[in-house]
C-alpha cells in the first residue's frame, strides 16, 4: 500500500514537474483552463487581472459587462502597411487585422514583451506607417530609440543579454544555458498556475485576501484600491513615487526631455524609409477615472502642447473621461473593448486625416 | 530552489517517493544526483567550484590515512589552504582588495588589483567548513577516511544542508548512507511536522516581522527611537525565525528520509549569559569553531591573556564567516567583548555571576539583559553600512521613545506579530513537551499549521537571510 502511495506522489509530482517545464504544455494548458467555467477552470485572469493579484471578492466580476463589438472596416483605399509596437491594451483580434484601421492593407504587430526581436518589413508599394502604442505607466522607459530599435529593427542597438564590463561573460552565458535547460525559467509561476490556479481554490485564497485586507490592510503590493473602494489600480499608476504614475511630479525639463526622446524616435525611423511616425499613449486609467480627488501630472497633454513637439500623438484621455467608468474594468489594469474603441475611433481618424 | 517555493515542494516529494521506492544500495545516487540538481537551481556553474573541493577534500581524506608525522600534517595543512583558498577568492578578495585599498590610499601607495565582478556562490562557509571538519577528523582519527567518492560527495552535498547547515561533522552523517532507512510512520510524521513548524517560523513570523524591520531599517535618518527599539528587537525574531526556520525543515527533511542531522537552535533567548546564548544559537557552528579552532588554539587551558586572546579570535574570526565586511567583523567582535566583560565581571564580583543567581528575579534580569546585548549586536549585523549605523545611534542618542510607533503595518498586525514573539517564546521554554504533543496529534495539527501558514503566512518568495554566507 506505502509503495502504491510513493508510487502515485512520484508519478503526479513528476508530471506536474515536466508539465510545468514545457512551454507548450503550459500554452495548452492555458487554452483549455480559459475556456473552463467551472471550478477547474482557471480564475487568476478571468475576472480582471488585478483581481488576479488580489482575490478581493467585491471586485469578483465577469470582465464582458460592457462589452461592445467593434466594427471592422470595409476596404477602402488600403494605402497603408501599418507596422505597430504596442502593449496589451491593443486587443489581440484587432491589433493583427487590418480591416480595424481606415486605409490600411497590412498590419505587422509585435509586442512590447516580444522575447525575440521581429525587424519590420517595408512595403514598397504602400505607404510605411509606425504605430508606437504604450500605456502611461511605460512610455519614460519603452518609447525610447534603444528601445524601440531593439524590438523591431532589423539592426538592433543592443542587445539586452550581453554583460559590458563582466570578465566572466561567457561563463555567465553558460550559466544561464544550462540553467535555462534544466529549470524552466517561469517554473514556479508555471507549478502555481499548475496546482493552484483553479476555481476550486478560489474561496481559500478569497478568505486569506479577506483577511490581510480588512483586517491587516494589506493588499498585493502592486495593487492599490481606489478612494471610492470602487476600482483596483496598479500601485505603479497611483504611487506618487513611482515613476510611471499619474501623480509623479513632472518639471517641464522632463516634459522637454520625453518630447527629445519621442522626437528622436520618429527622426531615427522616417529616415529609415517610414512616411509617418504615430505615437499614442494610453493615459493611465487613474488619470481618467478621477476617483482620487487630486490633480494629476498631465503628461500626456503637456507632451502635445510642448513647442518642440511636432509630431502625432493619439491621446485618447479627453473621449475616455466622457463616461470614463464604462471604459474600464473595475478589476482590472485595461480598459475595456467600449475603451479600445473610443481609441479606435480616435486612431482612424487620425488615419483618415494623414 | 529556496525551501519556502513549490519548486521545492515538488522537488522533496519526488525525491522523498523515489527515495522510498528504491532499493537502499542505489539511494545514494539518487541523493547526490537530487542535490546536484538542488544547488543548480541557484547558480550552476558553482557546482564545479564545490566539485573541486569535494575532489581536494576526498584525497586529502585518502593521503591522511596513509601518512603520519610531518607528511600528514601538511596535507591537512594543504587541504585547509585549499577549502580557505576558495573562500578567499569568492568570499574575501573583494573585502581584502578594498581594504587594502584604503590602507594604499592613505599612504599614498598607488595599488592596482583586479576587479572580480564574480557571485558569492551559496552555501559556501557552509559546505566549505562540512569539508574541513572531514579532513581534520580523519588527520584526529576520529573518522575513517571514505573510499566511495559519491557517499563522500554526498556527505558535501546532502541537499537539506547543503546551502545553510547544519554543518554536520562526518562521524555523525557519513555512516548514515550505509545505513538501509526503511519507512518509519513515526519519523516521517514527525520529520514532516518540523518541517511545516520551519515554513510557519519563516513565512508566518520572520517574513512578517521583515515587513516593520526593511521598513525602519530602510529609513534610519527619519526613524523615532520607539520604531528603532521596535525594529531592533523585531529583527532579532525575525533572524531567529528566519535560519531556525531554515534549520527546521533541513533537519525535518532529512527526518522524513532517515536521517538525524544535528540541531541547531535550543532557545536562543531564554540564555542567561552570553556563553550560553552561544551553546543555543546556530550550534553546529559554535561547535565547529570550539572543535576545531577554540582548542587547537589551547582553549582555556593557557594563561588569562591568552584565553582572553583566543576568545576574541574565535568571535572575530566568527563574526568574518558570516560575511566580508567590517559590521560582521564589529558583530563578532563585540560578542567577544561582552563574554570578556562577563568573564572579568565574573572574576571582580563573583556574587554577581549569572552561574550564581537563584532567584527568579536574578534569572529573569539576566536573560534580559543578554537579550538586550545580543539585539544590540543584531544591529551591527544587520546594517552594513558605518554612516547607517552611525545614524542609528545618533537617532538613538536623542532619547525619543515617547513619540508612538509609526510605522505603515496596521496595529492589528503589529499585535499579532508581538503575540507570534511571544507564543514562540513561550512554546520554546517546554520544546521537547511540545514537540511531543504535536506528534501525539499529527493528524490534527499537521493540517490545521498548513492552513494557519497559508492563512496567515507573508508570501513573498523572500530568501533565507543565512543564504547569503
Amino acid at each position: 500500500m506505502r509503495r502504491i502511495f510513493a508510487f502515485v506522489v512520484l508519478f503526479f509530482l513528476a508530471f506536474v514537474l515536466i508539465f510545468g517545464s514545457s512551454n507548450e504544455g503550459m500554452r495548452l494548458l492555458s487554452q483549455r483552463r480559459y475556456i473552463r467555467q467551472d471550478g477547474w477552470g482557471a480564475d487568476k485572469f478571468t475576472f480582471g487581472d488585478l483581481y488576479g493579484l488580489t482575490y478581493i471578492k467585491p471586485f469578483k466580476m465577469p470582465r464582458d459587462t460592457s462589452f461592445v463589438t467593434i466594427p471592422a472596416h470595409q476596404p477602402d483605399s488600403l494605402t497603408y502597411k501599418l507596422n505597430i509596437i504596442g502593449d496589451s491594451y491593443l486587443y489581440s483580434f484587432f491589433s493583427m487585422n487590418p480591416r480595424y484601421f481606415r486605409k490600411t492593407g497590412e498590419v505587422q504587430f509585435v509586442r512590447w514583451s516580444t522575447p525575440k526581436p521581429i525587424p519590420y518589413r517595408l512595403s514598397k508599394d504602400k505607404k510605411n506607417i509606425l504605430l508606437v502604442e504604450c500605456v502611461e505607466r511605460n512610455f519614460r522607459n519603452l518609447m525610447t530609440l534603444q528601445e524601440i530599435r531593439n524590438r523591431i529593427d532589423p539592426q538592433p542597438a543592443s542587445k539586452s543579454e550581453a554583460h559590458p564590463g563582466s570578465q566572466f561573460a561567457l561563463l555567465a552565458r553558460i550559466n544561464k544555458g544550462i540553467k535555462t535547460a534544466i529549470y524552466h525559467p517561469t517554473l514556479e509561476n508555471n507549478l502555481e498556475f499548475l496546482l493552484f490556479n483553479l476555481g476550486i481554490w478560489a474561496p481559500f485564497k478569497e478568505l486569506k485576501s479577506a483577511l490581510n485586507f480588512y483586517i491587516f490592510g494589506r493588499l498585493d503590493n502592486d495593487v492599490r484600491v481606489s478612494k471610492n473602494w470602487k476600482q483596483l489600480y496598479l500601485t505603479q499608476t497611483v504611487d506618487p513615487e513611482k515613476v510611471g504614475s499619474s501623480f509623479y511630479p513632472t518639471s517641464d525639463e522632463e516634459v522637454g526631455a520625453y518630447v527629445a526622446q519621442l522626437n528622436e524616435v520618429e527622426t531615427y525611423f522616417k529616415s529609415k524609409g517610414f512616411d509617418q511616425v504615430i505615437f499614442s499613449i494610453i493615459p493611465n486609467p487613474v488619470g481618467v477615472l478621477n476617483t482620487e480627488n487630486k490633480p494629476t501630472n498631465q503628461i500626456l497633454s503637456r507632451i502635445a502642447k510642448h513647442p518642440n513637439w511636432k509630431g502625432i500623438l493619439v491621446d485618447p484621455s479627453l473621449r475616455l473621461q466622457k463616461n470614463a467608468k464604462e471604459n474600464f474594468f473595475p478589476s482590472d489594469s485595461h480598459w475595456n473593448q467600449r475603451g479600445a474603441a473610443i481609441w479606435l475611433g480616435q486612431l482612424n481618424e487620425t488615419l483618415n486625416a494623414l | 530552489m529556496v525551501f519556502n517555493s513549490l519548486q521545492f515542494l515538488v522537488f522533496f516529494g519526488i525525491v522523498t517517493s523515489a527515495y522510498f521506492l528504491m532499493a537502499h544500495k542505489y539511494r545514494w545516487l539518487l541523493l547526490l544526483l537530487a542535490s546536484c540538481y538542488f544547488y543548480m537551481a541557484f547558480v550552476p556553474m558553482y557546482l564545479g567550484i564545490l566539485a573541486l573541493t569535494i575532489v581536494i577534500d576526498y584525497f586529502a581524506g585518502i593521503l591522511l590515512e596513509q601518512h603520519e608525522g610531518p607528511t600528514k600534517k601538511w596535507i591537512l595543512a594543504l587541504s585547509i589552504v585549499a577549502n580557505v583558498g576558495v573562500l578567499a577568492v569568492f568570499k574575501y578578495y573583494q573585502f581584502i582588495f578594498n581594504n587594502i585599498s584604503w590602507f594604499a590610499h592613505l599612504l599614498d601607495i598607488p595599488v592596482q588589483m583586479p576587479v572580480l565582478s564574480i557571485l558569492l556562490p551559496i552555501g559556501l562557509s557552509f559546505h566549505t567548513f562540512q569539508a574541513m571538519s572531514y579532513t581534520i577528523e580523519v588527520y584526529r582519527g576520529n573518522q575513517k577516511a571514505e573510499r566511495n567518492f559519491g557517499i563522500y560527495s554526498l556527505y558535501v552535498m546532502f541537499y537539506p544542508q547543503l546551502v545553510a547547515g547544519p554543518i554536520e561533522r562526518p562521524q555523525n552523517l557519513i555512516h548514515q548512507f550505509y545505513e538501509p532507512k526503511h519507512w518509519d510512520r513515526h519519523r516521517v510524521q514527525s520529520g514532516l511536522l518540523q518541517m511545516v513548524i520551519g515554513i510557519f517560523k519563516k513565512v508566518v513570523i520572520a517574513d512578517r516581522l521583515s515587513m516593520v524591520v526593511d521598513e525602519v531599517y530602510g529609513n534610519i535618518g527619519e526613524q523615532s527611537g520607539t520604531n528603532l527599539v521596535v525594529a531592533a528587537i523585531f529583527y532579532s525574531f525575525q533572524i531567529y525565525c528566519d535560519f531556525s526556520g531554515y534549520s527546521d525543515v533541513a533537519i525535518g527533511a532529512a527526518r522524513v528520509m532517515g536521517f538525524r542531522l544535528m540541531e541547531n537552535f535550543n532557545a536562543p533567548y531564554w540564555a542567561t549569559s552570553i556563553p550560553e546564548f552561544w551553546r543555543r544559537w546556530h550550534i553546529s557552528l559554535s561547535t565547529w569553531f570550539k572543535d576545531y579552532l577554540y582548542i587547537t588554539l589551547g582553549g582555556n587551558r593557557v594563561s588569562v591573556p591568552r584565553w582572553y586572546l583566543n576568545i576574541m579570535i574565535i568571535f572575530v574570526l566568527s563574526g568574518l564567516w558570516h560575511g566580508a565586511s567590517w559590521n560582521f567583523v564589529i558583530w563578532g567582535a563585540l560578542h567577544g567583548l561582552f563574554q570578556l566583560s562577563g568573564l572579568i565581571l565574573n572574576r571582580l564580583f563573583p556574587f554577581l555571576a549569572a552561574d550564581q543567581r537563584k532567584t527568579w528575579v536574578g534569572v529573569w534580569a539576566y536573560r534580559l539583559l543578554t537579550f538586550f546585548l545580543v539585539t544590540m549586536a543584531w544591529v551591527f549585523f544587520r546594517i552594513a553600512h558605518f554612516s547607517s549605523i552611525k545614524l542609528w545611534f545618533s537617532r538613538m542618542a536623542l532619547m525619543d521613545f515617547s513619540s508612538p510607533l509609526h510605522v505603515s503595518m496596521v496595529s492589528k498586525e503589529f499585535y499579532l506579530c508581538v503575540f507570534l514573539i511571544v507564543g514562540l517564546f513561550a512554546l520554546e521554554y517546554k520544546r521537547g513537551m511540545v514537540k511531543e504533543r504535536l506528534e501525539t496529534f499529527f493528524w490534527l495539527i499537521f493540517p490545521v499549521l498548513i492552513l494557519v501558514t497559508y492563512f496567515l503566512g507573508v508570501f513573498n518568495m523572500k530568501q533565507f537571510i543565512y543564504f547569503q554566507f
